[in-house]
């Protein structure tokens, strides 16, 4: 299927979803799954947090199918609820942090989910894991909104015309947000690329 | 073909040449140019290692809960047995659509807002203007000033009499001096 007839089947099944067919939401939910729930772990690095936000995401399309029109594409607008959920989130995090600072005197960060990797000895292991913590830790650094337009731009290969429609800001803030975004990257993971060329 | 890297309207140029989505003329265009330009190879350089090292933030790892759709349909339903006043409560809050009622609402209630605040601060009838010293003396400055104003005629109106009063005496005085 080519990107235009996915856009418009997209569309095309949300629409069927206002009148009620609920399979072509099953169907919505199969494509976008995935894709939503990554968006959201790579924003808050939390699986357990990532699988409810999209839970509400999903939510928050199925009740506002009454009154959807296709006026933008369907993913821009998925992404565009994904986002503030995600967006809200953070800072509700972080009020949360800075109230609980004041509370005591507890560490800052949280340790960085564990994912379980394939990789054959548990030296490399612990190379490979210490790589992505940097990495990881890198991406965390980012402020909200430029994080945000990273992980659409390079994981969902979002155009910048459909990142400004999910953060609802113009084309010409994308760019900027995305040019510093990277600048602050490429400083920050520099190391990590001397490590691998010494 | 202009250096991406002198110009900053163009620098994205370099993103999308590092995401391979720039259009194919474009690309090749760039192709040419990179092969000649140390300033792009430096910066398309540490692109791609950014790009690579976010390639390994690989979330395919991630186990989606398999219960994830069934724990979505409970909510749902869930949702369809609230009362209608609930549904309704949510779809004006939670809607993601633009342009829902969202908006309207909001600026509604702001309207009924500054319309409550201006019947509390703006009174209904107007001040009288108070006659005795003591209400002159508790009332605010544009009422003593009215207060002031009239009292202050009076005396002048007074002033007026009392001359004329002393003028009528002066020449009754000189009209009965004369017919003494």
């Amino acid at each position: 299927m080519s990107v235009a007839a996915a856009i418009e089947h997209d569309a095309q099944l949300m629409l069927r979803v206002r009148d009620g067919d609920t399979a072509s939401f099953a169907l919505l939910l199969e494509r976008h799954r995935v894709p939503v729930i990554h968006f959201v772990y790579r924003m808050i690095q939390n699986q357990a947090v990532a699988e409810e936000l999209a839970q509400e995401v999903f939510l928050r399309v199925y009740r506002s199918r009454a009154t959807y029109e296709p006026t933008a594409k369907f993913t821009t607008w998925l992404f565009r609820i994904t986002t503030h959920l995600a967006l809200n989130w953070i800072r509700d995090q972080k009020n949360e942090r800075r109230q609980q600072s004041l509370d005591s005197e507890a560490p800052e960060g949280t340790a960085p989910l564990q994912v379980a990797d394939g990789v054959p000895n548990v030296e490399q292991g612990m190379l490979r894991s210490a790589r992505l913590d940097e990495i990881r830790r890198a991406i965390q650094a980012l402020p909200d909104k430029q994080r945000a337009a990273v992980m659409m731009h390079k994981y969902e290969e979002m155009d910048y015309t459909q990142i400004a429609g999910a953060l609802g800001c113009s084309e010409s803030a994308v760019k900027s947000l995305l040019f510093r975004a990277y600048e602050s990257l490429r400083a920050r993971l520099a190391h990590l690329n001397r490590g691998v060329s010494e | 073909m202009m250096c991406p890297m002198r110009s900053r309207d163009n620098a994205e140029i370099l993103l999308d040449y590092c995401a391979r989505t720039l259009p194919a003329e474009t690309l090749e265009r760039m192709d040419a140019h990179v092969g000649t330009c140390k300033a792009c190879q430096g910066e398309l350089a540490a692109q791609q290692q950014v790009w690579s090292a976010l390639d390994e933030f690989d979330a395919s790892e991630l186990n989606i809960s398999p219960d994830f759709d069934r724990r979505l349909y409970a909510r749902i339903e869930a949702e369809h047995q609230d009362p209608f006043w609930v549904r309704g409560w949510r779809k004006i809050f939670a809607s993601g659509q633009p342009g829902g009622w969202r908006p309207a609402f909001t600026m509604g209630l702001a309207a009924v807002a500054v319309a409550v605040f201006l019947m509390v601060r703006m009174p209904s009838e107007p001040v009288a203007v108070p006659e005795s010293t003591v209400a002159v003396e508790a009332a605010p400055a544009a009422v003593k000033t009215a207060a002031v104003d009239s009292q202050d005629v009076e005396r002048l109106d007074k002033a007026l009499e009392d001359i004329e009063m002393l003028h009528l005496l002066g020449s009754n005085g000189a009209n009965n001096s004369n017919a003494l």
